[in-house]
């Protein structure tokens, strides 16, 4: 187990009232595979992306809970030893490849401040590893994209240097926040498929964020549905997408058209399952609060 | 009741800016051919680049045309002034993409849905105008207390509802919706894709629906025109379209999409493109 | 109105301009003294809580025996009028020419901007040198200055904002529902101008009372009015007996150009429908 994140309660306390964001999350991911956390949005995953980057908001609190990475604390660890992980052993792939790139530097600064940073490598060596790293996300001439600004780039270009800077540092595990959304259906298959290739070939562990269920389907190992900051279900890909899921995942399914399915009706997510899960939240909240107490 | 010949759109490449003079132009249109009929739903499909969102805002003379004539209703608009065509402003509609900057953030969303009613004289007074606009809220599914708020203090699909509400306020023949349910929830969408479906059934107006996603516009219309590059890549209607694509593009543009079915082979079934600079 | 109430910037700077308009309307009664009369026995008085302070002169006196507690005191009102006066029509003519220029762009752009760019490449004070010797001494050579040097600040500001607010979609959309475009200047943009021309506004009355003690200062103010500008120049001449004289005034105006400031900020803030979450 890679990332096993338990009963992670994190709440956002403002003008003296308590809203809970994330209500006792689990979230098992193996080594070596890639986990789908979907959900929609307000329901918990950006939190659960910022607990384990130790990003939250200043008014969040985190209340109980355990993110073990490789079985060490990360709550309980000092903060400088924390910030150590970050970008080494931990990577990140955002939404929006132009934003998290920075502007006014070339890619290649970009690339190779990371490697010099991270994996202690001297100027020439950076290179050449971002060279290698652009070659492996299939960019056909690597050595003018490095001298490049990232406006310069299409999205997808884009993405693709995000990917091999995540990627370069050899990381164990890496985070991805909806790294296809801002992209184009036939440039999210490509990431897609580049994602997956690598992380085949790297044996890296992927925890992949997303509201699209297509996604998961196709690129996750397993899944885990959150609402509410609560995980309303976690298995296998292969049982979530067959009959026996949640009816929350059910109604997701059913909210989403589908061109080969043109005749069925789109169905929102009904007010009635929406109050039943918040009432479930509700109670699971009170439940916690008790074997809190008791302890 | 619109109809679109050899449509040619260049704009400004404001990247290529030269330190004197214009910007060069790039052509964004490259000749299209579209017709609507009244009452019909047609769906236009490109990915970003293709010229889609300029084609929207091209077929309501937003934009400047290079060449190429507009027919709207009998009428040639192509080379009618701001002042002539404001009377058909009324007829033919957009709703955008982004519902946050296509409301103005200091008026409230009472005002900005009055604002037809009083620049085409159908209300008497501002109240009568503010009454009309919480008729429309409700008429979209909100509450018209939601009249007093701000654009920032509703949710996305809130705001989405808002933009259609102001573009059918007027009763217009045709509505243009720009990727209105991009970047909203799944449940949200269905609900934006629903509300405009009964409004299509209630009010008869023609929808051209532009998308980046296929399955929408395989949900809602009847005819679909694939477009790339600036040009249209296959037409006709969507049984026949979707059904058995004829355009490479068009296949590749199906094949990229993820059903939620468990495949491994899909993620390598189709050659990543490599993309050079 | 709540929201301003507790916002701290906006009453600390409200607080400073109410206390300066009460002490101008009311000066001839606040004043203990003619700020003219000069008195050959009371020459350089330290202030009153000094070794050697006269309880009738609480701030002491100037070389010629003034009360400068009365000057101060009249002081006020020329700051006043030069602050208000200037900073509202410079504002005037700039967010005015600044609209109109982002708006329409053309020629009309480059003859405003050209203009700017010209006024902004003179030093700004000699330019109110130069007028105060085309038109002699006076207020109105001061109220003139802060707007020859004052309104290229507002029209460039509120030029690029406009730029910017032009291209929204809200823009767009209100050209799709027959707003005319003098409308859309005045009712769709102006609203979103003015957060940022209050802040103006306030920067704007700080800098006039500093112009203005500048110009008093130079002596191209008012010779038969006690400025704060020109007790400073006064001062300067004995600043080795008394270093007090000169101390009130700017510490004034120190007062008043960051109350000033705070009220153009707090203002905004608490006004701005978006700021306010």
């Amino acid at each position: 187990m890679i990332l096993d994140i338990e009963n992670l309660r994190v709440s956002i306390n403002a003008k003296g009232t308590r809203t809970p964001v994330l209500r006792g999350a689990h979230l098992q991911l193996e080594q070596g595979k890639i986990l789908g956390l979907v959900g929609e949005s307000g329901g918990g995953k950006t939190m659960v992306c910022k607990a384990i980057l130790g990003v939250l908001p200043e008014s969040a609190r985190i209340e109980s809970g355990a993110i073990r990475f490789e079985g060490r604390d990360l709550l309980a660890m000092p903060a400088r030893e924390r910030r150590g992980l970050l970008g080494r052993s931990i990577a990140m792939i955002l939404q929006n490849p132009m934003t998290a790139l920075n502007p006014v530097f070339r890619i290649e600064d970009q690339m190779t401040d990371v490697l010099r940073l991270h994996a202690g490598l001297d100027r020439a060596q950076a290179r050449a590893r971002a060279l290698e790293m652009l070659t492996a996300v299939h960019i056909r001439e690597p050595e003018r994209v490095l001298r490049h600004y990232p406006h310069e780039l299409s999205g997808g270009m884009c993405q693709r240097v995000v990917i091999s800077i995540a990627f370069s540092c050899s990381p164990r595990l890496i985070i991805a926040d909806e790294p296809t959304t801002a992209l184009d259906v036939t440039v999210q298959h490509q990431i897609l498929r580049l994602i997956r290739e690598l992380q085949r070939k790297t044996g890296t562990s992927v925890l992949f964020i997303t509201h699209d269920l297509g996604v998961v389907a196709k690129i996750c190992d397993s899944v885990s549905v959150i609402y509410a900051g609560r995980i309303l279900e976690s298995g296998p890909v292969e049982r979530i997408f067959s009959s026996q899921h949640h009816p929350y995942t059910q109604a997701l399914l059913d909210a989403a058209p589908r061109y080969d399915r043109p005749d069925t009706a789109l169905h929102p997510v009904s007010p009635e399952l929406r109050e039943q899960l918040a009432r479930e939240a509700e109670e699971f909240d009170r439940r916690v609060d008790r074997e809190v107490a008791h302890a | 009741m619109l109809e679109v010949e050899n449509l040619h759109v260049a704009l400004p490449d404001r990247g290529n800016k030269r330190v004197f003079g214009r910007p060069p132009l790039i052509e964004i249109l490259k000749g299209i051919d579209l017709r609507v009929s009244a009452g019909e739903t047609v769906g236009l499909v490109g990915e970003s680049g293709s010229g889609k969102s300029t084609l929207a805002r091209a077929l309501l003379r937003l934009y400047p045309l290079s060449a190429g004539s507009i027919r709207f209703e009998g009428r040639d608009i192509t080379n009618l002034d701001e002042h002539e065509l404001r009377p058909l402003r009324a007829r033919m509609q957009i709703v955008f993409q982004d519902s946050q900057s296509a409301l103005n953030p200091r008026l409230t969303i009472g005002t900005a849905l009055a604002e037809p009613f009083v620049s085409y004289g159908r209300a008497s007074d501002s109240r009568e105008a503010l009454k009309l606009a919480a008729g429309l809220l409700e008429h979209v599914g909100l509450s018209a207390s939601m009249a007093a708020r701000y654009p920032h203090q509703l949710s996305g699909g809130q705001r989405q509802r808002v933009g259609i509400a102001r573009a059918i306020a007027l009763n217009p023949a045709l509505v243009v919706a720009d990727e209105i349910v991009s970047g909203l929830d799944v449940s949200v969408q269905a609900q934006v894709l629903d509300l405009l479906r009964r409004l299509r059934a209630e009010t008869g107006m023609a929808l051209v629906l532009i998308s980046h996603d296929l399955s929408v516009v395989r949900a809602l219309c009847e005819r679909v025109v694939i477009m790339q590059h600036g040009v249209i890549v296959e037409a006709g209607p969507s049984e026949t379209v979707f059904n058995s694509p004829q355009h490479p593009y068009t296949r590749k543009l199906l094949r990229a999409i993820p059903l939620p079915e468990v495949d491994p082979a899909w993620i390598d079934s189709v050659d990543i493109d490599e993309v050079a600079t | 109105m709540r929201a301003l109430l507790r916002n701290p910037k906006f009453l600390f700077g409200a607080f400073v301009l109410l206390a300066l308009v009460f002490v101008a309307a009311f000066a001839p009664w606040l004043a203990p003294h003619d700020p003219m009369a000069q008195s050959l026995l009371n020459q350089l008085l330290p202030p009153r809580w000094a070794k050697g302070g006269d309880p009738s002169f609480l701030l002491g006196t100037d070389t010629l025996g003034r009360d400068l507690l009365s000057r101060m005191i009249h002081g006020t009102r020329p700051a006043l009028l030069v602050m208000i006066a200037g900073a509202t029509l410079s504002g005037l003519a700039g967010v005015v020419l600044g609209m109109l220029a982002g708006f329409f762009g053309g020629w009309l752009d480059t003859l405003v901007s050209r203009t700017v760019d010209t006024f902004m490449s003179f030093p700004p004070m000699l330019l109110a040198i130069v007028l105060a010797a085309a038109m002699g001494p006076g207020l109105g050579t001061v109220v003139i200055s802060v707007v020859l040097i004052g309104w290229t600040r507002f029209c460039r500001v509120v030029r690029g904002e406009v730029l910017a607010l032009r291209e929204q979609e809200f823009v767009t959309s209100a050209r799709t529902i027959g707003v005319s475009r003098s409308r859309i200047l005045f009712h769709e943009l102006l609203p979103n101008l003015l957060p940022l021309v209050i802040v103006l506004l306030g920067l704007e009355m700080g800098r006039a009372i500093v112009v203005e003690a500048i110009m008093s200062f130079i002596g191209f103010s008012s010779s038969g009015l006690a400025t704060w500008g020109s007790i400073i120049a006064d001062a300067r001449s004995y600043i080795n007996q008394a270093w007090w004289a000169m101390t009130y005034p700017i510490v004034a105006i120190i007062v008043m150009v960051l109350g000033l400031n705070a009220l153009g900020d707090g203002l905004r803030q608490a006004t701005d429908p978006v700021l306010q979450r």
